[in-house]
């Protein structure tokens, strides 16, 4: 990686102003997906300095361009962790597993059946799902994933209904 | 939030995944900041492929009386696998790792192969019925150094202080090279993943089998245990795939048309299977088939050449 343009730079008070504000909840929206809290982290400044290398995410979208990447970003990785977690069995085949006991049979079994199902929707339904559980409006999750205010509810319904399926598919009733 | 029963059914169920943490912004600062000045690649695959070295290079040695090449380094391959329930993790090795590039996607297998530089393998028509999403990782060198005060303050730890590290290890490099590997993955959850065989090199007289034997002590193998596996793997060189003792798995080995291999059953923390894997080689080629279903995982770990 190269060092920062001028324009970077021109840009890194806003960035150091929007991270501050932002960091923490964009770190948290990662982390319902992301279990590692160094990894969530991790991705939350990434997400950051995506924004900052972007100049059309800047301005009035800005908000709603950082936790739609956010969102983009755990989502993805949640994805990549099922495709590296099976490929690191070939190379280490636990490396990636909870060691503890408290790990190794406590982990809440909840968690994991919902991030499975989240994994296995569609990258818009578990978008909205993500955002609505962590208290955005259906206003705010317009902005974010640039849709419609008044299509929100419809579409936030569809998202359910598409989850509640695919965990009944899975799981059945049984929790 | 939604008022309705199904919508309160789904909240409920996501708000199991509130983090019971809260983000540091002093560390997310810090962390921004230096990626600001030079960012880093993601270290999460590179960690599995250190660990992976780590594991080539303890275990592996080599009869001493097998007659050395005349250079500098030794090189040698390892193409068959072993399991060990160790967590090799804890090796007190300084590790650098390099790739030119973590993963690719490639479109078809014919560009899959010149991604590799060798031809991946499919199944036997009719085992597998979709085509698979194709991803090439690596080649990634493995630059193991060691260091006598390292080695020596994990036996102190594991209780092994009876151990001499000779001070002439200090600074001795070993090179391990993985891939690349293709893997495959089927929209049935299938996955195969194909390398040839790893190759490693040590300087030339390094005396591998002592090495091996003191790295096991330095994470807690007892002294005839650690001789044990030092010298089995001396006379058979072999990649080993470590499952720390506390790690839920069941493990059998089973018969390929090819010859032997290992089936490696994940159990959940209800008891039931979740994940069963096929790890196997030729001459030419190692492979991890994987599954839910250990039939399925067979039936295509046999079908591959």
């Amino acid at each position: 990686m190269s060092e920062p343009t001028e324009t970077e730079v021109s840009n890194a008070e806003g960035l150091d102003v929007i991270f501050r504000a932002h960091y923490g909840r964009i770190a948290r929206v990662i982390g319902r997906v992301i279990q590692d809290q160094d990894r969530a982290e991790e991705l939350a400044v990434e997400v950051f300095l995506k924004w900052w290398r972007n100049p059309q995410a800047h301005g009035e979208h800005a908000e709603g361009w950082l936790y739609r990447t956010a969102a983009r970003e755990a989502l993805d990785e949640l994805r990549r962790q099922t495709r590296r977690c099976r490929f690191e069995r070939l190379f280490s085949f636990v490396r990636d597993s909870p060691k503890t006991p408290e790990h190794l049979y406590a982990v809440n079994a909840e968690q994991l059946r919902v991030r499975s199902v989240l994994r296995a929707l569609s990258r818009r339904h578990a978008e909205l799902l993500l955002l609505r559980s962590h208290g955005f409006s259906y206003q705010q999750i317009a902005v974010c994933l640039a849709v419609s205010p008044e299509y929100v509810g419809s579409l936030i319904k569809r998202a359910q209904d598409a989850f509640r399926r695919e965990y009944l598919k899975r799981y059945g009733n049984e929790s | 939030m939604e008022t309705n029963h199904e919508a309160q059914w789904v909240a409920d169920r996501l708000a199991t995944l509130e983090p019971h943490w809260s983000p540091d912004l002093a560390l997310g600062r810090s962390l921004l900041a230096s990626k600001l000045v030079k960012r880093h690649h993601s270290l999460t695959w590179i960690a599995v492929a250190t660990a992976t070295a780590a594991v080539c290079i303890t275990l592996v040695a080599f009869p001493t009386t097998r007659a050395l090449a005349r250079q500098l380094c030794y090189r040698f391959i390892l193409n068959r696998v072993e399991v060990v329930r160790l967590d090799l993790s804890r090796l007190p090795l300084q590790m650098q790792v390099t790739t030119d590039g973590l993963e690719q996607r490639a479109q078809d297998m014919e560009a899959a192969e010149r991604k590799a530089g060798f031809k991946p393998y499919l199944p036997s028509v009719g085992v597998l019925h979709t085509n698979p999403e194709i991803t090439i990782t690596g080649p990634i060198s493995v630059e193991q150094t060691i260091h006598v005060r390292d080695i020596e303050s994990a036996l102190v730890k594991a209780g092994a202080s009876d151990i001499q590290v000779p001070s002439e290890w200090e600074g001795v490099q070993l090179r391990t090279q993985i891939g690349p590997m293709v893997e495959l993955n089927y929209p049935d959850g299938v996955q195969i993943v194909q390398m040839r065989p790893i190759e490693v090199s040590v300087p030339f007289g390094f005396p591998l089998e002592q090495f091996a034997e003191v790295s096991f002590r330095s994470i807690g193998v007892s002294l005839w245990e650690a001789r044990a596996l030092a010298q089995r793997f001396a006379a058979h060189p072999a990649w080993l795939l470590d499952l720390p003792p506390d790690a839920l798995v069941n493990i059998h080995e089973v018969s390929l048309q090819g010859g032997p291999a290992m089936l490696i059953e994940e159990i959940d923390g209800r008891g039931a299977v979740h994940r069963v894997s096929v790890v196997h080689s030729t001459s030419e080629r190692m492979y991890s088939v994987s599954s839910g279903d250990r039939e399925l995982s067979m039936k295509t770990a046999d079908a591959l050449p």
